[in-house]
């Protein structure tokens, strides 16, 4: 109850930040030297934060598309051959750090937008994937035996019982992925792409103390209910199936 | 009629089953008993072809099952299994659903039908019907499971330890409900154990397992009375097996003319609660209940009880 | 029959092949020219290279496959070398050879091929170690032997070989200074929780939450009350404590690092079965002597593996604290990103990426020889 309370809380804030931010100016105004603007005014708050939450969507989106069908090809028996190596790429994978994935994409696609996307969505892929997997290889062995002995043909076994009941592992590694996906955006703003990374970097620029404190509030406010909002929904889910 | 024609299935050295035929008469039950790793599980799914057979093959009704296509032959074989394998994600009533959902029934003939299934084991549709499989007691789970095999109304219903996991004390009103729901719908019934009591208690048919082999196949009276070989009769624990043979028949059976003192004994009573009985108040004979004149005496249980002998046994 | 990963993995590095292997520059920042290795080395020297993911198509033997794959993979490092060497000499000395997009492609591809075969040997932890060092003494002697000098990423280095090892010192400072810091407190931390039944889930939801907000977030958010410790106490700032730098780098990587400490040491803990718990208790073990003699070492592996996210973590991590100026391996991938100097980035990047993967490696073996000691 309190939980939610304090989301809604910040909810409200965030909003209000969004829509008016001139309210703010007092609160701010202290942390900045004489002349300096509190309130970042080189782009529309509201407008940025709609641009970092796009750059997400469309890099997890694709990305968790991919990992899950990817998922589902490795744990048939078609793709098992490739289940060693996809699980050793996994692992191998998260040993890279998000930024370096956005270092390593620039060399290729120059600076801008591309970059940032592709590297949300290379990174995106891992805990999408892994969890999916995850969830595929701990079904419990009584319920797919069930599912074969009932008559389901693989694909109706799939649809009907594999993918369901691997939808809250599934939503995790998208949590896992978004909040990632969150941060590296923001430092997508070194390589010029359009996202709240863009007003800390500025202050941390022009020794704007406002600026920091604003955007970084924003953007883990961002994170913080965007977690909340899946955890919710895992939450729900799970009341259903509990004894898995 | 079922028939398992020469089953075999070897994994690289192992015989896990070892050319097994076996025949099955339509609406009996067979009880197929083994210890773990005798290979009945195995056996159990190379019937709805879980398991693909490294030769042989099962025909039902005199068609070969490998010219059905395998979900097509599974959707007609009902299958329950230990820990109840319920979908975690699906009611109870959607779970009994599955199979006429996948046949493709019209809506009103499945909610009928399971509410139909639900009633006959005990599970108000109501109450019960709207519950996850966590929501459901052990037994509860084994019923739905149970309802979940039979709602297409299956030409063979296959079950693997279908008490298992249930508390021993309500494992053997499970048993004694099985029995009867299998009286009233003539199903033919397949099941594993390794309980010999459960089998005695459950079987038309009893086939004794062993690496793979059918060591023995017999009546269950066959069983006890007969063991092929040292290991049947080590299954058949030795101690009880009088007492075990004769709860094969009741009391109506052996009644003889004459008169007795005491309680009566009810004439549905199998014969080892009557010398039980006898034993214990320490009479030669017992009256039965609703017969006048008549009774039962203890010398002629003690004649049926013995290694079998010319006459003995009717 | 074929080896169908193979054969999927043959298409790219055979295309990789006749794609560019190297750029070659006038100056830093020009335009590449492509030369392919068929351009450089001519026909023979590729069409040999590629025959070993052919041959692969039809070998199974897991052992004869990693040693294959491991020559494949040399083969191509060497050309990408080589080929450099070849190509600047005669170029003017401006002149800059950086791999191109067919050295990436081949390379990525006999990598990969080297992964699945090591996956498929299934190496014991004590071989996976050896693995590492054969791996990281043949890459010192070929950059000790010169074999790269005339690649553009070592051009880099040479131009600031002094600063790429202090950088290098601080990342590793930052890092693993987090790192112990995280242990030290997170382990005492993991246990309470593990013994104190209310603690632990406000402990757990604030940690998952800490983890949350984005580094830079977190960063900034330090900045002001670290600022106004440093103006305001003098023991803060004697220490050298400030809003930038060192400071707030290190209290966030130890704030990301908690979580996966806490939260496994109380995990770990949970494993222990109550049979053993009791018999350690029947046997006369005290609590603390209970703890460190039982418990702790069976809750050892789950432990290890918190210790491994976290080392993994940091290591990533400590590239974004270059952003406040603490220094470490980012401040060449930021630089290089300022400049557009895909070189520079590279040189900050690709250190970043093998120290993650060679503490990985590492932790790794140590969490199969910990469980290896609790299966005798």
């Amino acid at each position: 109850m309190i939980r939610r309370i304090s989301v809604a809380c910040l909810c409200i804030v965030v909003l209000a930040f969004l829509l008016m931010p001139d309210m703010f100016r007092p609160v701010l105004q202290p942390l900045v030297a004489e002349g300096m603007p509190p309130i970042y005014d080189r782009a529309n708050l509201l407008m940025l934060t709609l641009a970092h939450l796009g750059l997400v969507v469309a890099a997890i989106i694709p990305s968790a598309i991919l990992a899950v069908s990817l998922a589902i090809f490795v744990s048939r028996p078609a793709g098992s051959e490739f289940l060693p190596l996809s699980r050793a790429l996994t692992n191998f994978g998260q040993t890279f750090p998000p930024v370096a994935v956005l270092a390593l994409t620039v060399p290729l696609l120059g600076f801008g937008l591309w970059p940032t996307l592709l590297a949300l969505f290379l990174y995106g892929l891992l805990p999408i994937f892994e969890n999916t997997l995850a969830a595929f290889v701990t079904l419990s062995p009584s319920v797919r035996e069930a599912a074969a002995a009932m008559g389901m043909t693989p694909r109706q076994r799939l649809w009907r019982v594999e993918l369901p009941l691997a939808l809250p592992l599934i939503l995790e590694g998208g949590r896992i992925a978004t909040i990632i996906a969150l941060s590296t955006a923001t430092i997508g703003s070194t390589v010029a792409a359009r996202s709240l990374g863009e007003v800390i970097i500025a202050g941390l620029n022009s020794n704007n103390l406002a600026f920091i404190l604003q955007g970084g509030i924003l953007t883990a406010a961002l994170a913080l209910l965007i977690s909340e909002v899946f955890s919710f929904v895992i939450r729900r889910l799970q009341y259903t199936q509990q004894a898995r | 009629m079922i028939e398992l024609i020469g089953l075999s299935k070897h994994y690289d050295t192992v015989r896990a089953v070892d050319d097994v035929t076996l025949t099955i008469p339509t609406g009996t039950v067979t009880v197929i008993v083994g210890a773990s790793g005798s290979g009945k599980s195995t056996l159990l799914r190379l019937v709805n072809g879980l398991v693909t057979p490294t030769s042989g093959h099962v025909e039902i009704n005199g068609r070969d099952t490998r010219k059905i296509p395998s979900h097509d032959l599974r959707r007609r074989i009902g299958y329950a299994i230990q820990d109840h394998g319920l979908f975690p994600h699906w009611t109870a009533a959607r779970n009994i659903a599955t199979v006429p959902d996948l046949l493709g029934w019209p809506k009103a003939r499945v909610k009928q039908r399971v509410q139909e299934l639900m009633t006959l084991l005990q599970l108000d549709p109501a109450v019960i019907g709207a519950r996850y499989p966590h929501q459901l007691s052990g037994g509860q789970a084994q019923r739905v499971g149970v309802a979940r095999a039979l709602a297409a109304e299956p030409e063979l219903l296959l079950m693997d330890e279908p008490f298992g996991a249930l508390d021993p004390a309500i494992r053997a009103q499970a048993q004694s409900d099985l029995k009867a729901l299998q009286v009233r719908l003539g199903t033919t019934v397949l099941l594993i154990t390794h309980d010999m009591a459960e089998a005695i208690f459950l079987a038309d048919h009893i086939a004794v397992m062993r690496a793979g082999r059918i060591e023995q196949y017999g009546t269950p009276a066959d069983i006890l009375a007969r063991p092929a070989n040292s290991f049947v009769s080590g299954l058949v624990a030795v101690a009880d097996r009088p007492f075990r043979y004769l709860s094969l028949f009741s009391v109506a059976d052996f009644v003889e003319d004459g008169p007795a003192d005491g309680p009566p004994i009810p004439a549905d009573a199998t014969l080892s609660e009557a010398l039980a009985r006898m034993i214990w108040s320490g009479q030669d004979t017992l009256p039965v209940a609703g017969m006048a004149d008549h009774c039962i005496r203890r010398h002629s249980l003690i004649g049926v009880a013995g290694p079998p002998r010319s006459g003995a046994v009717r | 029959m074929l080896d169908r990963l193979s054969v999927v993995l043959a298409v790219p590095i055979g295309v990789g092949m006749w794609l560019p292997l190297l750029g070659l520059r006038a100056n830093r920042i020009a335009p590449p020219q492509p030369f392919s290795t068929a351009d450089v080395f001519g026909f023979w020297p590729p069409f040999l290279i590629l025959l070993v993911p052919i041959g692969l198509i039809f070998i199974r033997h897991p052992l004869i496959r990693t040693v294959l794959s491991m020559a494949g993979l040399i083969a191509v490092l060497i050309s990408v070398g080589q080929g450099a060497v070849q190509l600047s000499s005669n170029a003017a000395s401006f002149a800059r050879v950086s791999p191109a997009v067919g050295a990436w492609i081949t390379t990525a591809g006999f990598a990969l091929l080297l992964l699945d075969a090591l996956t498929r040997l299934r190496p014991g932890p004590m071989l996976r170690l050896g693995l590492l060092s054969c791996a990281i003494l043949l890459t010192s002697l070929l950059m000790i032997g010169g074999a790269w000098d005339r690649i553009s990423i070592m051009q880099e280095y040479g131009n600031r070989s002094t600063l790429f090892w202090t950088e290098g010192q601080r990342h590793l400072v930052l890092a693993f200074g987090s790192f112990v810091a995280a242990l030290l407190a997170g382990i005492p931390l993991g246990i309470a929780c593990h013994r104190i039944r209310n603690l632990r889930a406000p402990v757990i939801d604030l940690l998952t939450m800490i983890q949350t907000i984005p580094s830079i977030a977190l960063f900034g958010m330090l900045i002001l009350p670290l600022g106004w410790l440093a103006q305001n106490v003098d023991f803060a700032k004697a220490l050298g404590i400030s809003g930038i730098g060192t400071a707030p780098a290190m209290i966030a990587l130890f704030l990301y690092a908690l979580l996966p400490v806490v939260g496994n040491t109380a995990a770990g803990l949970d494993t222990v079965s109550s049979h053993v718990i009791e018999a350690a208790d029947g046997t006369g073990f005290s609590r603390w002597g209970r703890l460190w003699k039982i418990e702790l070492p069976l809750a050892m592996p789950v432990i290890l593996t918190g210790a491994r996210i976290v080392l993994v973590q940091n290591i990533g991590l400590a590239t974004v604290c270059a952003l406040i100026g603490a220094g470490g391996f980012g401040s060449f991938v930021f630089q290089g990103l300022g400049q557009t100097a895909p070189d520079l980035i590279l040189l900050g990047a690709l250190p970043t990426v093998a120290l993650a993967f060679a503490a990985s490696t590492i932790f790794g073996a140590l969490i199969d020889l910990s469980k290896r000691g609790s299966d005798d």
